[in-house]
Order: C-alpha cells, then sequence, then structure tokens
C-alpha cells in the first residue's frame, strides 16, 4: 500500500485496527516520507531515534491512537528528546520528566516521530525566530508556515506525522494551521494541562492538537483534556464526546459575526473565503447573526502587555545555573548575563525587555494593570455576544501565508498579524482554525471559530459541517497534484 | 522614561542581558514604536476595580500534604555546566552573603 | 539632641509541614545536597507550583491568634530577581493581596504589656542556600533542598522603640508560633529568621529618619544588641550633623557592630505581579470557625490563668508558659499533686536545671508529671527531706525507676516519725543534764551541739527542721512538764 502517510489519523487507525497495516509499515513509510520532504521543509529539528520509539507490536489494544506516530512541538517535555524551545539557552537539554499532554498521549498508544521546528520560547508568528533557521510552508517553500507552531503544521500538512501537538498563547497554533492548510484548536484555557509545557505567557499558553481534518483533532483533544493535579490552572471538566459532536448537525447554531472587527486590513481573498463559509453554513442550517466586539481594536495591545510581562518573568530562570550552555563570567552576575546575552536570540530580548518595562515601578499601573482591564473588557464583550450566538466567526489572519523575511524588519507589523486570534487567548475561550479554501495564488485560507468556554463541542460540530461543505481535501489534493 | 538607549541599559539590568550597543539603538527603536502603539490601552476609562481573573479555576486547589518523590541528586545534577560536592558551582557571587539578594 | 527610635520587624519562620509548599518534595533539615529536589523546586522549563494545603492552614492559624483580619480571597505573586539559590529567577510570594493583614501582638515585659500591630501576614517559599567558598577557586555552591520549603512572613507595624523591646516581641512571637506547631522557633538553625527595619529621629518630631535595615540576627541577644547599636550608630551619626544613609547592614557579633552590606541607592524594582500560576486562595468563614476551635490555649491568656488560678506571681508563670510542652508537664503536674506552688518552684529549679543540663526537651525528660508528682507527695508528707527528695529525683533521672522504689531500694525512708525522733531527743536529753541545763540558763547556741548528737544518733537521716522542733519543743516543755506527758502531739 502505498502513500500510507497521506491518510489521516483516523483512516490510518482503521487499517491498524483492520489488520490491514501493522504499525511497522506506517512508520516505515512516515519515516521514509521524512527523509524525502523534510530536509527541503525543515519542519522537524530532531528525529526521534527508531529503536527508542518503537510503535506497538503485538496486537492491537483499546488504545485509540495505537500504532500512531505524531510531531512534537519543541517547547513540550519528553523524556529522551531533547525540549531545547528552538534557543541556543536551552542547546542540548533534556527533561528528565515527561509533560502530562504527553503522558496521557502515550497511554493512549502513540508515540513520537520527532520534535518540531518553532519560533523561539513560542515568540513568533513565522518560525522564522528559531535558532535552526525557518521551517518552509509545504504549499511555497518561499513562504513561511506561521508560528510558533509552524514545523508542527507543516508536518501535517506535508503527511509528515498524523498528527502534532503544538501550542497556541496568541494564535500560536491557529495562525501556523491558517498558512499550512491544517485544522489547529486552542482548548479553553484550563482544559489541557500546561505541566511539561515550557511557559511563555502563563495565563495564555494551552497545549492543542494540529491534525489533517476536523475528527482527527476532535480525536487528538480527546485524549489531552483532563484536570491535573500538577497544573493548578487546569479545570476540572469533562470533555464530553467531541468526535460525536463532529457528525452532529449544524442545524439551529447561531454563529456571531462582528462585521465591524473585519472593516480594514483584511485581504479581499480572506473575506470573499469567509462570506462564502459562513453562506455555506447558512445552507447547512445555521443561523448568522451580527455581533460587536469593541475592545477588539485594543486587544492586541493588551495582549503584548500581559504576554510579554509573564514571559519576562518566565524566562528568567534561564541563567545557565542548574542547566543548558553556560557563558564565561568572573562572578555570577557577569555568567548570567553573559549566557543569557547569548543564548537568546533577538526576538525573545526584545518582548523580555517589553515585559520588563510594563511591570517596571512607574509604568506598571499605565501598562500592566490597564491591560489586564481591557483583557476583562475581551471577556465581556464575548460573554454578551454569546448571549446571542453559539459560536464567534472570525477569520485566522487578514491575509494567507506571507512570504519568509516579509516582516522581519518591523516587529510591530508582526504582532499586528495577530488581531484575530489574540482574543480568544486573552479571554481563555476555546478556537479552532479549519482550511476553508484558497486564495488568488493557491495558498491556504481559513475560517476561525471561537466559543463560550468549555463548548470544545459546539466548535467541532460547527467546524464539521463546515468541512463537509467546503471539501478542503479534494481542493488540496488537486493543487498538489499538479505541483508534484 | 523615554525609550532611549539609557532606558534600554537600565531594562538590560533588571533582565540580566547586556546588547551590544548597535542592538541596543534598534531595541530602543522597536520598543519606543511598540509602547507608543500600547499606549492605545488608553487610560483610566475603565473600572477600578482589580481584573477578575476569568481565565482557569476560580479557587486554588490544595494538595495534602503528602511526600512524592524526589529526583535522585544526581539527575538534579545531571544538566549543569559545573558542579562540586552534589552541589551547583557558579562563579562566586560579588560581595559574597547576601550582597545582592533582594 | 535626644532621639527616638522607629523600630520594625520582618519575621520568616519556616512551617512545620512534611512537603514543601508548591512541591511534593520533603521539607526536611540535613539531607544530602540537591536530594530533595523535582522539576518544580528545580525551576526546570515546563514544571508548574501546586499548593500545600497544610501551609494555609498553619499560616491561618497564625492569623487567628493574632487577631487578623483574614479576606475571602488572596493571591500568590511573583518577585523577581536575579540570586543564585532562587531557581525561578523570582520567588512566589504574596504581596497586594496578603492572607492576613491588621493583626497584633501581647508582648509582655518588665510588668507592662505592649500591644504591637502586625501589618500583614503572608505565605511565601524559601530559597535554596549558597555556600560561598574559596577553594580550590573562588566560587558559590548552590544547594537547592531548601528552595521551596514553606515560609510564613510577619511584618510588624514600625511601633518598638528599643531593642529590648525587639528582643522581647521575638521572644512572644517565638513562644506563640510554637505553641500553634507552626514552626520549631530554632532562630540559631534559621527555621525563625529576623530582620529589623530601624530608624531614629529627634525626640517629639514627626520627622521619619532614614530606614535602614538590619540582617542577620539569627539570636535573642543579636536583636537586642544589634538595634541598640544601631540606636546608637544613627544617634552618633545624627549629631554629627551627617545624613544616615537608607542601606541594608548585617550584624556582626564578633566586632559588636552593624557593617555595610548594601547600599540603597535604589530600591530593587522586583516588579511584583500575581501569579498567573495559581488561581486565588478562598477562605470561608467555615474554615476560620473550624480552624479556630483547634487552636490550642494561647501562651498569654494561659499564663494569666494560670497566675489567676493557682496564685502564682508573674516571672513564674512567664517561666512556666515558656513552650506549651512545659505549661502542659507544670499543670499535669500540679493537677496530680494538688500543690501548684509547690510544683512551679520545684519546676523552675529541680526540673529546669536537668532539662538544660540534659538537653532534653519536656517531651522527652524521663519523670514525667506523674511521676514528679508522686516525689512531691512524698515531700509534702514529711517522708523526705528536701535535700533528700532531690537525691531521689537525681536517681529518678538516672534509673527511670519511681520515687517509692528508688526510696525503698536505698532505704532513704527519713526518720520522719516524731515519736521515734521524740525518743531520740529524750535520750540525748537525759544523757546530757548538765548541758540542758547550761541551755535553761540561757546558752542558746548549745541547741546547735544538741543537734548535732541528736543528728548522730539517726546517722544524719533525721529531717533537721523537725528535728530542731522536737528539740526546741522538749528542751522547753520539760521544766513544766511531768514525764508521763512530754507534750508532743499524737502521731498523726
Amino acid at each position: 500500500m502505498a502513500e500510507l502517510h497521506r491518510l489521516s489519523l483516523r483512516e490510518a487507525a482503521r487499517l491498524l485496527r483492520a489488520r490491514k497495516v501493522t504499525p511497522a509499515e506506517l512508520d516505515g513509510e512516515l519515516r521514509s516520507a521524512i527523509a524525502r520532504h523534510d530536509p527541503a521543509l525543515r519542519a522537524y529539528v530532531r528525529l526521534s531515534d527508531p529503536a527508542d520509539e518503537p510503535p506497538a507490536g503485538g496486537p492491537p489494544p483499546k488504545q485509540p491512537l495505537w500504532g500512531l506516530g505524531g510531531a512534537l512541538k519543541a517547547n513540550i517535555c519528553a523524556r529522551g528528546l531533547p525540549t531545547d524551545c528552538a534557543s541556543r539557552i536551552l542547546a542540548g537539554w533534556q527533561p528528565p520528566y515527561d509533560a502530562t499532554a504527553v503522558t496521557r498521549l502515550r497511554a493512549a498508544g502513540a508515540h513520537w516521530l520527532g520534535l518540531t521546528n518553532m519560533d523561539e520560547f513560542g515568540m513568533g508568528s513565522s518560525c522564522e525566530h528559531s535558532a535552526y533557521g525557518p521551517t518552509r510552508n509545504p504549499w511555497d517553500p518561499a513562504r513561511t508556515p506561521g508560528g510558533s507552531s509552524g514545523g508542527a503544521a507543516a508536518a501535517v500538512a506535508a503527511d509528515l506525522a498524523f498528527f502534532a501537538l503544538g501550542s497556541d498563547t496568541g494564535g500560536s497554533i491557529r495562525q501556523p494551521a491558517h498558512c499550512c492548510g491544517v485544522v489547529g484548536l486552542k482548548p479553553t484555557y484550563g482544559r489541557v494541562s500546561r505541566y511539561g509545557l515550557v511557559a511563555f505567557a502563563s495565563s495564555l499558553d494551552q497545549i492543542g492538537p494540529l491534525a489533517k481534518d476536523v475528527a482527527d483533532c476532535a480525536l487528538v483533544y480527546s485524549v489531552l483534556a483532563g484536570c491535573d493535579p500538577r497544573d493548578a490552572t487546569s479545570l476540572d471538566a469533562s470533555p464530553g464526546d467531541p468526535l460525536a459532536a463532529v457528525e452532529r448537525p449544524a442545524a439551529g447554531l447561531r454563529v456571531g459575526v462582528p462585521r465591524d472587527a473585519l472593516a480594514e486590513g483584511v485581504h479581499p481573498d480572506v473575506v470573499a473565503d469567509f462570506e462564502s463559509t459562513l453562506e455555506e453554513l447558512q445552507e447547512a442550517g445555521a443561523r448568522i447573526v451580527e455581533v460587536t466586539l469593541p475592545s477588539l481594536s485594543r486587544a492586541i495591545a493588551a495582549y503584548y502587555v500581559v504576554a510579554t510581562a509573564e514571559a519576562a518573568a518566565n524566562l528568567a530562570r534561564y541563567d545557565g545555573v542548574r542547566y543548558g550552555p553556560r557563558a564565561a563570567g568572573r562572578d555570577y552576575r557577569e555568567t548570567v548575563t553573559a549566557t543569557r546575552t547569548a543564548g537568546f536570540g533577538l526576538e525573545v530580548k526584545r518582548r523580555i525587555l517589553l515585559g520588563t518595562y510594563v511591570l517596571s515601578a512607574g509604568y506598571r499601573d499605565a501598562y500592566y494593570l490597564q491591560a489586564e482591564r481591557v483583557r476583562g473588557l475581551v471577556a465581556e464583550d464575548f460573554a454578551r455576544a454569546f448571549s446571542a450566538c453559539d459560536a464567534v466567526a472570525l477569520p485566522t489572519a487578514p491575509a494567507a501565508a506571507f512570504p519568509l523575511g516579509e516582516r522581519l524588519a518591523d516587529p510591530l507589523q508582526m504582532y499586528l498579524s495577530d488581531v484575530f486570534t489574540v482574543p480568544a487567548s486573552l479571554a481563555g475561550l476555546p478556537a479552532l482554525t479549519l482550511p476553508t479554501g484558497l486564495d488568488r495564488d493557491g495558498l491556504p485560507l481559513s475560517l476561525q471559530l471561537v466559543g463560550p468556554a468549555l463548548a470544545e463541542e459546539t466548535l467541532f460540530t460547527l467546524a464539521g459541517a463546515v468541512e463537509r461543505a467546503r471539501n478542503f481535501r479534494a481542493r488540496k489534493e488537486a493543487a498538489w497534484r499538479t505541483r508534484r | 522614561m523615554a525609550l532611549d538607549a539609557g532606558t534600554i541599559r537600565w531594562l538590560e539590568e533588571l533582565a540580566g542581558l547586556e546588547l551590544a550597543a548597535a542592538e541596543r539603538e534598534l531595541l530602543a527603536r522597536d520598543l519606543a514604536r511598540i509602547v507608543a502603539f500600547v499606549d492605545r490601552l488608553g487610560t483610566g476609562d475603565l473600572p477600578a476595580a482589580a481584573a477578575v481573573r476569568n481565565w482557569g479555576p476560580a479557587e486554588i486547589r490544595r494538595r495534602a500534604d503528602e511526600p512524592g518523590p524526589s529526583l535522585p541528586a544526581e539527575t538534579s545534577l545531571a544538566a549543569t555546566a559545573d558542579r562540586a560536592e552534589s552541589c551547583f558551582r557558579i562563579p562566586p557571587v560579588p560581595g559574597g552573603e547576601e550582597a545582592e539578594r533582594g | 539632641m535626644a532621639y527616638e527610635a522607629v523600630i520594625g520587624l520582618e519575621v520568616h519562620a519556616q512551617l512545620t509541614t512534611r512537603t514543601k509548599l508548591f512541591c511534593g518534595c520533603r521539607a526536611e533539615f540535613g539531607a544530602p545536597p540537591n536530594s530533595r529536589t523535582c522539576p518544580v523546586c528545580l525551576g526546570l522549563p515546563g514544571a508548574l507550583p501546586a499548593l500545600n494545603g497544610a501551609a494555609v492552614t498553619l499560616g491561618l492559624k497564625v492569623a487567628l491568634a493574632t487577631g487578623c483580619r483574614i479576606p475571602r480571597r488572596s493571591l500568590f505573586a511573583r518577585k523577581s530577581y536575579f540570586y543564585p539559590d532562587l531557581p525561578k529567577g523570582y520567588q512566589i510570594t504574596q504581596y497586594e493581596e496578603p492572607l492576613a493583614q491588621a493583626g497584633h501582638l501581647e508582648v509582655p515585659l518588665e510588668g507592662v504589656v505592649l500591644d504591637l500591630g502586625l501589618a500583614r501576614i503572608h505565605l511565601e517559599e524559601d530559597a535554596g542556600k549558597s555556600l560561598h567558598v574559596a577553594e580550590p577557586e573562588r566560587a558559590t555552591l548552590v544547594d537547592l533542598n531548601r528552595a521551596g520549603v514553606p515560609l510564613v512572613e510577619i511584618v510588624t507595624e514600625p511601633q518598638l522603640r528599643s531593642g529590648r523591646q525587639a528582643r522581647a516581641c521575638v521572644e512572644e512571637l517565638r513562644r506563640l508560633l510554637m505553641y500553634l506547631d507552626v514552626c520549631d522557633g530554632n532562630l540559631y538553625a534559621g527555621s525563625l529568621r529576623c530582620d529589623a527595619n530601624v530608624s531614629v529621629c529627634p525626640a517629639g518630631s514627626r520627622d521619619l529618619g532614614a530606614k535602614v535595615e538590619i540582617k542577620n540576627l539569627n539570636s535573642l541577644r543579636a536583636v537586642q544588641l544589634a538595634l541598640d547599636h544601631e540606636i546608637a550608630r544613627q544617634s552618633a551619626c545624627l549629631d554629627a550633623g551627617e545624613v544616615v544613609r537608607e542601606e541594608t547592614r548585617g550584624w556582626d557579633p564578633d566586632a559588636g557592630r552593624t557593617v555595610v552590606q548594601r547600599v540603597k541607592e535604589q530600591a530593587p524594582d522586583y516588579r511584583y505581579f500575581p501569579e498567573p500560576d495559581l488561581p486565588p486562595l478562598q477562605v470561608t468563614q467555615a474554615e476560620i470557625a473550624a480552624l479556630r476551635r483547634e487552636l490550642p490555649e494561647l501562651p498569654r491568656p494561659r499564663a494569666e490563668r494560670l497566675a489567676r488560678e493557682h496564685g502564682l506571681p508573674a516571672e513564674a508563670v512567664a517561666v512556666l508558659t515558656a513552650t506549651r510542652d512545659l505549661a502542659d508537664y507544670f499543670e499535669a503536674t500540679a493537677r496530680a499533686l494538688g500543690d501548684a506552688r509547690s510544683a512551679a518552684g520545684w519546676i523552675q529549679t529541680e526540673v529546669l536545671q536537668a532539662l538544660h543540663a540534659r538537653n532534653h526537651e519536656i517531651r522527652d525528660f524521663p519523670v514525667g508529671p506523674q511521676a514528679l508528682a508522686r516525689l512531691l507527695a512524698l515531700l509534702r508528707e514529711g517522708i523526705l527531706s528536701g535535700r533528700l527528695a532531690k537525691e531521689v529525683f537525681q536517681q529518678m533521672l538516672a534509673t527511670g525507676e519511681e520515687a517509692a522504689a528508688v526510696v525503698a531500694r536505698l532505704g532513704l525512708r527519713q526518720e520522719g516519725d516524731q515519736a521515734e525522733l521524740g525518743d531520740v531527743v529524750r535520750t540525748v536529753l537525759e544523757t546530757h543534764p548538765e548541758e540542758v541545763r547550761a541551755y535553761r540558763s540561757g546558752r542558746a547556741k548549745l541547741l546547735t551541739w544538741f543537734m548535732g548528737q541528736a543528728m548522730a544518733r539517726t546517722q544524719g537521716r533525721a529531717d533537721p527542721q523537725l528535728l530542731r522542733r522536737i528539740l526546741v519543743q522538749q528542751l522547753s516543755a520539760d521544766r513544766e512538764k511531768s514525764p508521763a506527758d512530754d507534750g508532743t502531739p499524737d502521731r498523726c
């Protein structure tokens, strides 16, 4: 059976359970595809040793992900893999423990093909701020795959993994999913344990799945979600039955659209695709309603204040004392400074300085406290919107994947492209991105759905309906056939 | 505080960084632009009450005072660049005891 | 120029929990370096804190015992600075919404009670230990066993005026914390730490002087000496027309003075913000009520009650209530014996001496309250003299025997039988009629000689006071009495 790696996660799982294929065969296909395509893409920064991650032998037990290989973003701890967050400051570090998410996936039978590339410590939207250099977009190697989970999204899009785990702080799962034409979910804050996720911004970070379709995404999500006593911010809430939700009809669900938020700066192709997707949702029985989210205009500012403030503190532990390479210095102070200066990339330094600034004496009230209040406003706006609808629809990004190097000179430009993803992060709400079409250059476009807290099932239902209506998979196969 | 090179130097001190002059100029410009943007957060027109956390659990869970496994000292020390007598060893703190502790 | 001192204290007490504040590593003393560490307290990438409920309970007990206001919700916060034994580069503490505020501590001192305000009480994690070495080259060694151990920080209002007051305050606070079983109170080992803020200003002025922070006060004596020294130093400074600098100074006990550690040109910017990894701590009225019921009788109320119930003087009661265990011991002994004064006297002397000599805790003392009571009963009944009772006590300590067993074994039963002693005395007087006549003619000093004679006949075992009484009685009574009625009372 050729091209096994092009199967979806669930298709592969069905074949495994039917004994039509073995884990070794699947894995072999994946690894040889990786060997063929990844050198040009650089989705992976480290491959697991096949001997270390053997697919389970023997008859398939009742584990939903048994025998299936996934990709792990390089900021999620797994024993045996060097979790360096694409940063020099953690070069070679091997965690002595597994992230809870990793433990749960292993218990479900999955194994890791390797670690994927990312923007250093999650700080970026293009995968260009990596000590390894950028990952290329599988749709067009001159473009970024998005970030910071760029490698994870690229690996799934290029069929070099059946699924991937990424992390999302201000859009870092959703935006790469958009750029690469895959499905990505940022769960409700607290749904998935952060224990073992190297922290960027503690009140915003969430681990989430990237997958080839909505049902695959739902499956991985159902394994990930759950309370963890090691993570005090994790919620005690059952994920319900996300897979069943995918199949439920969207009839009767109300989708809110904040049209004023789409007024400026959005590429016409994005707008056109967005509107036609909404029409198809209506045809599937959903109702479109107007909502407003007035605080959206301040959300990016609030995000960059809160996220960098928390990040500045989270990254203070990188001092070369207990782990990571240590630079030379005559005393403790010099050593710490030299280690951090040599180890952090420019974008990370930029954000640490900004975060330090907004918390510093005299500025804390104007910036940090004010950002917290704006954050509260964003949450209120959504709460009000949800009294009129079951989910809010937004674009994921103002345009399709942009060219490598285009936004590096102007960090503010880069930050502004997060305008649609940041609000759900600030409010701790679940948000899902799925591919819906292609722009004039043949690059993927997507829809983002944001739900009330704990309403992932609603998102899966709407996303399922959109996926069935748009049939993106067929469009992708057609587009890639002409390229290959 | 204007976001000039002097401010950046002071922030570097707090953040344990030491930038080259050119980098410092660049970041000063970047940060000035970003902060100008961030100023759109506005001032004072928002409720003064402390922001209510609207994410995660409303109340912290308290764990039982039961000992769990610690890592063996060898594992805890495994990743350090320098060690001695089962301790992490680093160049001396200037001024010795308590000099710089906050 | 006369100056007034303004002193506030910051006390950090290590809580007696089994595990650390945010992880399950044991919070024990003396383990091999870095053997009580885990991803959380090592500050490894990806690790997260999980709050120890027992630490909250102990913190709340302190708050209740000091009459604090305990808000429904409190928050943890990050305090950022770089130091080798601070693994995360920030300490998790409490800042804007602490566990408790506005309490007070009553400090008895020289017959007066100081009512000292407590500004706040909060929980925070301890740092590890840094050891500065010179061989083979200058370096700092870091042991993170202590990193993450729970601390309660108690901040007083700046209402203290002297080293003596500060010392009394620390002493009383220590006593309270130990009564509550919250902390073991060991200043020397560092489970109780005290820093002070001192400033002086001209007497009667409201001009607050520059504040100097004093650290490294690791004994009660150091607290008093360092602060008195610092007050004198600052006063001399002002007298000389100099400005007192805001700085951090450490007490050097050998030099007998405070030494500059760090100049506070700029107060460090800790960039406090609420800890995003920890949701708010909520404390309900029900929890507070339940904890209040669990509180033991606090030291001052207990001391007052003992003074009142047993008519004991304040100094005695202060000694007896120094620790809860000692107070328990005293009350149990007094109850068993039915005589608080006797118990009080004996405990303050013999028992405390023995405790000190053996370096024992009262909890492990070989002579328990019941056993002590039985010994003291023998003393009260006159079966043992005071001197003999002390001998028996030492034997009890050495062998763990009961008093009666020691007495029997050594045949120490005192010649307390009055009839027997009366016979001995009569024999002595009959044997020495010349001396009797001389005594009765006014040579009172002969009493001592008679004492010696009678004592010799009892091999030194007679109770001297009883013997003296009988002698005096017989020496005076014989003049008027007929031989048949020697005037000695019936034996009880």
